[in-house]
């Protein structure tokens, strides 16, 4: 039966056939339906005001398309029921990391084009490449925008609505032209002949993308690049929200990618209904309560054109990145147990915000925005976010140089970082490979906390961390239990390179007391390059003979 | 290619630790896998979590598999270091062909640590592969885990540990959090959200506010006595042995500061004393200005109330502060007022709490090892009297260790403060002394002469001089036995709950938290611990599978996801009910009083609903109304089977030190803390 009300109402129409044959009336119960949680999504949250500008992320992929589709629908019902607000459309062509050739580039654009100039509203074609070029101020978070806390939503409506009055009956047609056809206004150039970047910021694009090492870290690469283009966008052009097209099935894949890679703190903010730690801009995801399969429903019964994108090409030795294994997971799962993603999905929604605006600048992620989530973490936690880095060893300790040659290490950025982005930032390339605008930023963070960092550094060198300390301790009292197979000294028990910023002196030299047993273990192992396991079997062979356990 | 070095030392490097990639050799490694241990039981900077104070009981839960061998072994390497007393806890789950080399292993590898070894089977009456039959097809691990951390807790206050410390590495945490996250438990994501930063303290108090459940449950040690006592119950004490207990704890405290004597032992000793206090009445009058005026006095006083009454007197010096000696003298002097005595202190009590009385002056010895004053009470006893008084001077000698620390403490003190409480209250006062708890205890201590009585008690060395509180066996004969909860060592708070309020759970520290699982694989390898790696037969139907299988590919993607997951999971912030406060105030179950956030915990949930026949429903949302309603909270329904009479006692198995591994009976398992001395066998 068809209940696309819900409540028992519907058209009563066998609901099967409805959705493989296409019938008629069966399918405007089903349009009804989509349209219904569209408009109430919008509606309850009542954060899109009347008139307000809005930017609709396009990727031509399923969702945003019919995101995109039920814009156009909504504004273009009679009055009582219309979206009221003004929409553009902005699409970032990401061919250049996708592995697209050139001529594809082209062709794609050319399609993407097309289809947005069907829509007829205003759009933007932005290329990844215009990332490279992007203001260091992406990073920070805009002034929140003064029209929101100063009016009620209703108010506002009502007021609009008045306005809409008036000018209908002064000037019928300017009230309605404002989602007219207007593609010529489109921004980026001439519709005829979308222009490529230049084939040098390509190569750069690509430089920073084939520097990383994981396909994780490029996704989430790719995914800031993109926000922050599509951000800058708004900022420039005037558009106080955003609306991705994330469905039910994304979010919760999301909510696992994240959980794993150590974003627990803002699973909220990166998943949720409305997105403002960027203060100006707010992104929406008004799709977030459609699962995937109702989107290509919809599309399918309802012609709407999509764009395919290739994914991010990938060597055959590459691992599968964790948003694939996390898709493949639930896709899998859902299989057994069907409310699978719903229930991931509402456990999401349970999840609260509070807590993650950051209070100032030095307690704000770099790259995410989010408030750091490392206070009062256990050290041991916190230890695969450190980077060591060699060259930071060799200097005598950060804090007396000057931090402009600090700030272009690695691990001047971690102070910087949440546990999540240090995660993924440690898995990026060399710092030179770095977008410009996050150097700048990082750069200018880094020298105006440099006196504070300097503080908690020497108040760190102070009291070694807790697990060495213990660990010094334990090699002071001589009871590391086993007797070293290889005496050794003292100084290679000295802690190095924990914190990435607190380093007061040079390490002390190796001093190594070998035994004469030890010598000759590491005279033989060193000759021989065997496989570690082998190694280990034979001293462990070794020190039986001498009576020794390991 | 050349291995890379090892990050702190020349030699060529074994391994790259999977949590951050350092390359180490593998005696670094094992140096730093231990310090990093050694610094999550050793509040290392910005640990979190319950940590074993120095002196305090460590009970670890050891499965035979490779976490807590590790952990073991690791554990019993420090403990001497951080003066830690350790024992080992094994739960038999009932599984076949599972967990019978799992505990052969940890019996072989317990290394010097005592090991105790419960039983579903025993514990609940339902092994899981019984379990496992009356569920079809089911998920049985729920009923497993549900059970196995009870039994766990039970142990742990058996044994009066302070703490649990449980295998679990970082691959278990995010694990848990993935299932959790996956079922959509938000419950169980908030709770772990919250241990991640500030675990709950344990309450002052522990033990279950109501009376009447308890008092059945543990009476069972004493047959005969117990049934007069029920009798007496509904006369209406149970109540105030509530009040009464909690009273007398408070003063003990506060005049003598020592919160730690005290301890648990629930009211039903004092309703069995109930038929005899009647008797005593007459002297309870009496007594009342005798214990007023002790209360304030604190144990020192105990000699002068002594003389005050004539019946008392005798009792009194014992009480407290007397000492060895004058305890002795008491319980000499006993064995001929020995009916009347005990009745005095009693019969402050109330005409109704009489009953009680003689227990309570029992308690009293027993607290400072005044025993033989108590057994006066009966005509029964009296002859043990003499007995006691033999052990007198052994007992002192163990008084007087333990009387610095227990005698302020003493019951008497509490005894007498209760008294004034009682007797406002009305007849019903009595019932519960914390104090009560266990003539037996005393006996056994005793020894062998006491004995006969009790060849349980003798076996057990329950009332192990330190630990002391526990009730845990019965004896039969001697119904009355009263327990005395013995002050435990004086790191241990004292136990008693305020009403309403559960005993405090243990707390459970993860001493491998940050453990990744391969790390461990590779140090019990390098160490060369034994232990076992078996496949639960039931796993394979537990949805922890599909978790373990994300995390298992999320962990190739990307070796950081896992400790990722873990921060991931003490960062969450979720909202929802008591957004701020997080942690539901736990109450007391019903039925074995042990913390439940509903009016059952869930072990007796599912129990209950295993008796009933219909254990599926036990998974359900109705499970508790379901076993609440048929049976009540307190009754013990008509079980279909398996139905654990917690008078019966239970069967634990014990390993002691030397090896030696014995069959015990101990009944109240878990009541009072402290009750089984597993160090002295």
């Amino acid at each position: 039966m068809c209940e696309a009300a819900g409540d028992g109402g519907g058209c009563g129409a066998d609901m099967g056939p409805a959705r493989r044959r296409r019938g008629a009336a069966q399918s405007d119960c089903f349009r009804e339906y989509f349209v219904h949680k569209f408009r109430a999504m919008l509606g309850k949250s009542r954060i899109i005001f009347p008139g307000e500008k809005v930017l609709l992320a396009v990727s031509g992929g399923p969702a945003s398309s019919a995101m995109l589709r039920q814009v156009q629908e909504g504004l273009s019902r009679e009055t009582a029921k219309k979206l009221r607000f003004i929409p553009s459309v902005i699409y970032v062509d990401e061919g250049a990391v996708r592995g697209q050739s050139l001529a594809q580039r082209e062709q794609s654009l050319a399609c993407m084009e097309t289809l947005l100039q069907a829509t007829g509203f205003p759009y933007y074609l932005v290329h990844l490449e215009q990332a490279l070029e992007l203001p260091a101020s992406i990073l920070q978070p805009g002034p929140v925008t003064p029209s929101e806390p100063g009016v009620s939503y209703k108010e506002a409506v009502e007021g609009f609505i008045q306005q809409e009055r008036q000018k209908g009956n002064g000037d019928k047609d300017s009230g309605t032209s404002l989602p007219g056809p207007v593609s010529g206004e489109s921004p980026e150039g001439p519709p005829a002949a979308p222009r490529l970047p230049p084939a040098a910021l390509t190569q750069e694009l690509l430089k920073l993308f084939e520097a990383v090492q994981t396909l994780t870290a490029k996704e989430e690469l790719l995914q800031m690049l993109r926000i922050h283009l599509i951000l800058q966008t708004a900022r420039t052009k005037g558009y106080t929200k955003v609306m991705t097209g994330e469905t039910c099935t994304r979010v919760a894949v999301k909510l696992l990618t994240n959980l794993a890679l150590g974003r627990g703190a803002f699973l909220a903010v990166d998943t949720g209904f409305k997105d403002n730690r960027h203060g100006d801009v707010m992104v929406v995801r008004p799709l977030r309560e459609y699962m995937a399969k109702e989107i290509a429903f919809y599309n399918h019964f309802f012609n709407v054109p999509t764009v395919i994108a290739p994914p991010l090409p990938t060597k055959r030795r590459d691992k599968p990145s964790i948003r694939h294994v996390v898709e493949n997971f639930l896709m899998e799962l859902q299989e057994d147990f069907p409310s699978t993603i719903s229930t991931v999905y509402r456990t999401g929604e349970k999840l609260s915000a509070d807590r993650t605006k950051p209070s100032c600048e030095s307690e704000r992620c770099l790259l995410c925005l989010c408030a750091l989530d490392l206070d009062g973490e256990e050290e041991l936690a916190l230890e695969p976010t450190l980077i060591i880095d060699d060259a930071e060893l060799e200097k005598n300790g950060c804090c007396h140089d000057p931090p402009a040659a600090g700030a272009e290490r690695k691990s001047a950025y971690i102070p910087l970082l949440c546990y999540g982005c240090r995660l993924t930032f440690k898995e990026l390339g060399p710092v030179t490979t770095l977008p410009p605008y996050v150097r700048a930023e990082a750069q200018r963070r880094i020298h105006s906390v440099y006196p504070l960092q300097c503080r908690d550094a020497a108040a760190e060198s102070g009291g070694s961390t807790g697990g060495q300390g213990a660990w010094q301790e334990l090699k002071a009292e001589g009871q590391g239990e086993p007797p070293a197979p290889f005496g050794v000294g003292k100084g290679a028990g000295t802690p190095r390179a924990m914190g990435p910023w607190s380093h007061p002196g040079p390490p002390p030299p190796p001093q190594l007391s070998i035994t004469l047993v030890g010598l000759s273990f590491v005279l033989l192992d060193i000759c021989i390059n065997k496989p570690f396991e082998l190694i280990i079997q034979k001293i462990n062979q070794q020190n039986q003979h001498h009576g020794k356990c390991l | 290619m050349p291995p890379p070095r090892c990050q702190l030392c020349p030699l060529p490097a074994a391994l790259l630790r999977p949590r951050c990639g350092t390359p180490l050799c593998r005696h670094c490694f094992m140096l730093r896998f231990e310090a990093e241990l050694l610094g999550s039981i050793t509040r290392a900077p910005g640990a979190r979590g319950p940590v074993p104070a120095p002196g305090s009981t460590v009970a670890v839960a050891a499965s035979g598999g490779k976490d807590s061998t590790v952990l073991s072994h690791l554990l019993q390497r420090f403990a001497p270091r951080l003066h830690l007393r350790l024992a080992l806890v094994s739960v038999d789950e009932g599984i076949a062909g599972y967990r019978e080399a799992a505990l052969e292993a940890v019996r072989e590898g317990r290394g010097g640590a005592p090991l105790l070894v419960l039983s579903h089977r025993d514990l609940f009456g339902w092994s899981v592969d019984e379990v496992a039959a009356a569920l079809g097809a089911g998920s049985r691990c729920t009923f497993c885990g549900v059970l196995r951390r009870q039994a766990l807790e039970r142990a742990a206050r058996l044994l009066g540990a302070n703490c649990i410390a449980t295998g679990h590495n970082a691959d278990d945490i995010a694990e848990t959090l993935l299932m959790n996250f996956l079922r959509g438990d938000v419950a169980r994501l908030r709770r772990a959200a919250w241990e991640g930063g500030a675990g709950p303290t344990e309450g002052p108090m522990e033990s279950p506010t109501e009376g009447p459940i308890e008092s059945p449950m543990e009476s069972p040690t004493e047959g005969p006595i117990e049934t007069g006592r029920r009798t007496k119950t509904p006369m209406g004490s149970t109540k105030d042995p509530m009040k009464t207990s909690k009273d007398p704890i408070e003063t003990s405290r506060s005049s003598i500061g020592v919160p730690v004597g005290s301890p648990t032992a629930p009211s039903p000793i004092e309703t069995s004393k109930d038929p005899m206090g009647t008797t005593k009445d007459p002297m309870d009058t009496t007594k009342d200005p005798m214990d007023t005026s002790k209360g304030p006095m604190g144990t020192t006083k105990d000699p002068m109330k002594t003389p005050k009454d004539p019946m008392k007197t005798p009792k009194d010096p014992t009480d407290t502060s007397k000492d060895p000696i004058e305890t002795s003298r008491s319980s000499i002097g006993v064995p001929v007022g020995s009916p009347t005595a005990p009745s005095p202190i009693e019969t402050s009590k109330d005409p109704m709490g009489t009953t009680k009385d003689p227990m309570d002056t029992s308690k009293g010895p027993m607290g400072t090892t005044k025993d033989p004053m108590k057994t006066p009470k009966d005509p029964m006893k009296t002859p043990k009297d003499p007995t006691d008084t033999s052990k007198d001077p052994i007992e002192t000698s163990r008084s007087s260790i333990g009387v610095p620390v227990r005698s302020p403490t003493a019951p008497s003190p509490i005894e007498t403060s209760k008294d004034p409480i009682e007797t406002c209250k009305g007849p019903m006062g009595t019932s519960r002394d914390p104090m009560k708890t266990p003539k037996d205890p005393m006996k056994t201590p005793k020894g062998p002469t006491d004995t006969p009585k009790d060849p349980m008690g003798a076996l057990l060395s329950l009332m192990g001089l330190p630990p002391s509180s526990g009730p845990t066996e019965a004896t039969p004969g001697r119904a009355k036995a009263p327990r005395k909860a013995p002050p435990r060592p004086a790191a241990v708070p004292a136990a008693l709950p305020a009403r309403g309020r559960p005993w405090a759970p243990v707390p459970r520290c993860k001493p491998l938290r940050h453990a990744c699982e391969k790390e461990i694989v590779l140090y019990a390898h390098f160490r060369r611990l034994r232990y076992v790696s078996a496949e639960c037969a039931h796993a394979a139907r537990a949805f922890r599978g599909h978790a373990r299988a994300l995390l298992k590919a999320l962990e190739a993607a990307r070796a950081a996801a896992v400790p990722a997951l873990g921060h991931s999971g003490r960062r969450l912030r979720v909202g929802g009910a008591g957004g701020g406060g997080a942690w539901r105030e736990l109450r007391a179950c019903a039925r074995c009083g042990f913390a439940a956030s509903r009016g059952l915990c869930q072990a007796c949930v599912l129990q209950g609903a295993l008796q009933r026949g219909r254990p599926r429903l036990a998974l359900g949302k109705r499970g508790l109304e379901e076993v609440m309603g048929e049976g009540g909270a307190r009754g013990h329904g008509a079980g279909v089977r398996g139905a654990v009479d917690p008078r019966a006692g239970v069967e634990v198995e014990v390993v002691g030190a030397g090896g030696r591994s014995l069959r015990r009976r101990v009944v109240g398992l878990g009541r009072a803390r402290g009750a089984l001395n597993i160090w002295d066998f």
